[in-house]
């Protein structure tokens, strides 16, 4: 049976013992300087460094791979949309022949277009790991305290914990949905991309009418556990700093100041094709 | 032995409420009190307003939905008019149906610590007061464990323990057995009668388990369409049986049974309200209590075919996890039918019917529809000859009207249209839909909803159908009303498999039981025997149904032996008096 919260990685490494403050800061760092960097070089080492935090934390393989899988059609799409269409496309690669109707000679992959696409794949594939990254690796509670430290409002930070859970509550439902459609007779397996839209469609309606059900619920529960939104409430979790977090938190300061200065004054991470 | 009570820590005066945006009040002026220490039960149907009163007691009605509010509600000298529902808190512990998303928090201990926190106790108080929680809760041992790791009923002592940690004057608890098998239902009643005995928790619970309230409450209300209609001791509340049913109340099937027995005799017209007191009164058995064959069969029972529909050899299944669902299991089932499957949570039964319909491969083993191995069917090739209606009808529902979820799966399947006009008017009116064809589905009740998933699902023309807890969340008429259904569909010629833990409802309806048990089956005979084999029920966690009990309680060999399973049958073969 498909569990009911997000998968947490229990199994120590460097980035599970850092504090959630730091590990935020990272978080922030890795999810600004992908936009400071317009280089594909730059993104994409960026997104190296992502990826080997995530394996020395422990996140399976098996999770990353299904990212990439999942994100594949999207990906091949942005490469497209912008290989074709981007502007700072100047040197084609491939041009649709002269007697296909209507696009030929008239639609050419360029490029510098893919190199941008590129540059857009990496700006989500990053945030995409650097964010499982802290939430699997830190106890809910935590990151909620850690959030509200770093002076999130309590409510906001609230929320996010619950929208956490909710994401796995989503994919629980659609899978139920999903197999109650295959029972109604639908060869869901069967249909072609164009056959499956108004089937997917369709799941909006219980989907939609399940997730505001129980987040009403959600909401009497909670109130009813005297919350409030207030930060005017006890924490029984508390942490603090310790020398390898300072360490940590300066190096990324040093690396998140140097990255815009040279960007700035040096034009490096400038794009590249 | 009666409590001796002191001053009312609850006090409703004139309480009406209507939501917003509808005509109907959910509550007609309702008045009552309850003193400290006291075990208050709440029952009445589906709508009746149970929830609504639940609700509040801990100000989420008005304060949450808005509406018309009149009269007061007083929870010791606060008005809930008057103060917000976080504030309420720390005096009413309120307990919802709905297990899973009340637990908010990722670890067992921070759920009871939540509001606590949200209360800003100091935090060698909470320290304090959470493990005394769990302890009295019997889930010391748990804390570290994500809430959803455990089983319905420890999941339901949780959400009490995160309650009770508040240590409030109230303890409301809303239906929070209707989603347990026997077992966690059980560990919940027995949970708060001890609050309530030991402890002297206050304790309001919203149940349609009348065996259970009889036996634990000391007061019963009746709600039906808001307006409260009886408020006594059980011993009182459960003898007018007609106006209990008239309300759509199941009195206990002792009580029901007595009084059957004693119609049109002279004996004293007090009936028995729980097992022991049954077993007090004077029975005696008739001269020669008739063989159980003389009992009717329910219904006229359809002719059976020697045809297979579904058949399992060795069945074994584990899942991913490594957890072995079913150990063996070799069942055939003919065309014709009337099955229940039972046994406790994780007995596997539902990853055995899951097989019946494809959405699962045997690990080994093999399971054969019609014929077929289920591995060379697509699993929409198997759901037009046997239908599965899940627990959930909200997640089987997928347009925006009656009529068009009927025809969903029709159309789709490229039936002609004139052919799908006519299957879906036959299948509204078979499920007597026919008045709100064109109504949204969300805009009608949950018995009514799942009618409609069952009509959609009977447009297929499917030959077995099979229901997975169809009970569940149901009152006594919604439950009775699905059952019926399933007889009718039975004697139309469909072969009916049932899966659900409320043995006491099977009566009447089932022929065949199967007992299921950690993976494997357990007996396989006909619903008379199976229900009168209390040690394999019990092997696998199930109470056998109250009546049962109590004749095997008389110890009276003969009636034992004619097996009889409804009150009717009952006083063919007993005399009370």
């Amino acid at each position: 049976m498909p569990s009911m919260y997000v998968e947490r990685i229990t199994r120590p490494s460097f980035f599970s013992r850092l504090d959630v403050r730091v590990k935020l800061f990272i978080m922030f760092l890795a999810s600004t300087l992908i936009f400071v960097w317009e280089s594909v070089f730059y993104q994409f080492a960026m997104f190296l460094v992502a990826l080997g935090l995530a394996l020395s934390a422990h996140i399976g393989t098996r999770y990353i791979r299904r990212l990439v899988i999942t994100m594949i059609p999207f990906m091949l799409l942005v490469l497209l949309i912008h290989g074709l269409f981007n502007p700072q496309g100047q040197s084609a690669i491939a041009s649709v022949p002269e007697w296909v109707p209507l696009l030929g000679g008239r639609l050419s992959l360029y490029w510098e277009g893919l190199v941008f696409g590129g540059m857009v794949l990496f700006r989500i594939l990053t945030p995409l790991l650097v964010l499982p990254l802290v939430v699997m690796t830190t106890d809910i509670n935590d990151l909620m305290l850690g959030l509200v430290k770093v002076r999130v409002p309590y409510k906001v930070a609230y929320v996010f914990s619950v929208g956490l859970r909710f994401v796995p509550f989503i994919f629980n439902e659609i899978g139920t949905i999903t197999e109650a459609q295959r029972l109604r007779g639908l060869a869901i397996e069967k249909m072609g991309f164009i056959k499956r839209i108004p089937v997917f469609a369709s799941l909006a309606v219980p989907l939609i009418l399940g997730a505001l059900v129980k987040a009403q619920t959600l909401e009497m529960a909670l109130q009813s556990k005297a919350f409030s939104g207030s930060a005017q409430r006890t924490f029984t979790n508390d942490f603090r700093m310790s020398g390898i977090d300072y360490l940590a938190l300066a190096g990324g300061i040093v690396i998140f100041f140097g990255a815009i200065l040279t960007r700035v004054f040096l034009d490096w991470g400038a794009f590249v094709s | 032995m009666s409590k001796i009570l002191t001053k009312p820590i609850l006090s409703v005066e004139d309480l009406s409420y209507r939501y917003p945006k509808t005509t109907e009040f959910s509550l007609h002026d309702v008045s009552l009190q309850v003193s400290e220490g006291e075990y208050v039960a709440v029952m009445g149907s589906t709508g009746a307003g149970k929830t609504t009163l639940c609700l509040a007691l801990n100000g989420i009605v008005p304060h949450f939905y808005g509406g018309e509010f009149f009269g007061s509600v007083r929870v010791g000298t606060m008005d809930t008019v008057d103060h917000p529902t976080h504030e309420l808190a720390r005096h009413v512990g309120m307990v919802f149906q709905d297990i899973d998303m009340q637990l908010t928090a990722p670890t067992v201990a921070n759920e009871v610590a939540f509001p606590l926190e949200n209360l800003c106790f100091p935090v060698e108080e909470i320290n304090r007061r959470v493990p005394a929680a769990l302890e009295a809760l019997r889930l010391k041992g748990l804390e570290d464990k994500h809430p959803h790791q455990l089983s319905g009923g420890q999941k339901q002592r949780l959400a009490i323990a995160a309650a009770l940690a508040i240590r409030p004057t109230l303890l409301v608890l809303d239906e929070p057995t209707s989603q347990l098998d026997p077992v966690g239902s059980q560990e919940v009643f027995e949970v708060t009668r001890r609050l309530n005995q030991d402890h002297g928790i206050t304790v309001v619970m919203v149940s349609h388990a009348s065996e259970e309230l009889a036996e634990y409450a000391d007061r019963i209300l009746l709600l039906s369409r808001g307006e409260l209609q009886a408020d006594k001791p059980p011993g009182d509340f459960f003898q007018d049986i007609d106006f209990l049913l008239e309300h759509g109340v199941r009195p206990p099937a002792v009580t029901a049974a007595f009084s059957t027995a004693v119609r049109g005799s002279n004996a004293p017209g007090r009936y028995p309200v729980t097992l022991s007191e049954a077993l007090e009164q004077r029975w005696s058995v008739q001269s020669g209590p008739r063989p159980h064959s003389t009992f009717a069969t329910p219904g006229d029972a359809p002719v059976h075919s020697n045809e297979t529909v579904i058949r399992t050899r060795d069945l074994q299944f584990s899942y991913e996890d490594g957890t072995e669902a079913l150990r063996g299991l070799s069942v055939d089932i003919k065309q014709g039918d009337y099955i229940a499957i039972v046994g406790q949570n994780g007995a596997g039964k539902s990853t055995l019917i899951r097989h019946f319909v494809g959405l699962l491969t045997p690990s080994t083993g093999a399971v054969q529809v019609f014929d077929r191995y289920t591995q060379d069917y697509e699993v929409s090739e198997i759901a037009q000859r046997v239908g599965y209606v899940s627990q959930n009808p909200d997640n089987q529902i997928f347009t925006d009207s009656v009529r068009t979820e009927v025809s969903y799966a029709l159309l789709k399947l490229g039936v002609a249209k004139d052919e799908v006009a006519a299957r879906v008017d036959q299948s509204l009116e078979q499920l007597d839909l026919g008045d709100v064809a064109d109504r949204h589905p969300v805009t009608l009740s949950k018995a009514d909803r799942s009618r409609v998933v069952i009509a959609a699902i009977l447009a297929m023309r499917p030959e077995v159908l099979i229901f997975d807890e169809p009970t569940t969340g149901q009152d006594y008429q919604g439950s009775k009303a699905i059952l019926e259904l399933t007889r009718e569909l039975w004697e139309s010629g469909k072969t009916i498999i049932v899966v659900t833990h409320h043995l006491y409802l099977l009566p009447g309806y089932a022929e065949r039981l199967l007992i299921m048990g950690r993976g494997r089956l357990l007996s396989d005979s006909s619903l008379r025997s199976g229900l009168y084999a209390t040690a394999t029920l019990e092997e696998t966690y199930l109470n056998p149904p109250q009546l049962v009990r109590f004749v095997e309680g008389l110890g009276d060999e003969a009636l034992q032996r004619s097996q009889p399973l409804t009150p009717d049958e009952l006083a063919l073969t007993m005399v009370a008096g």
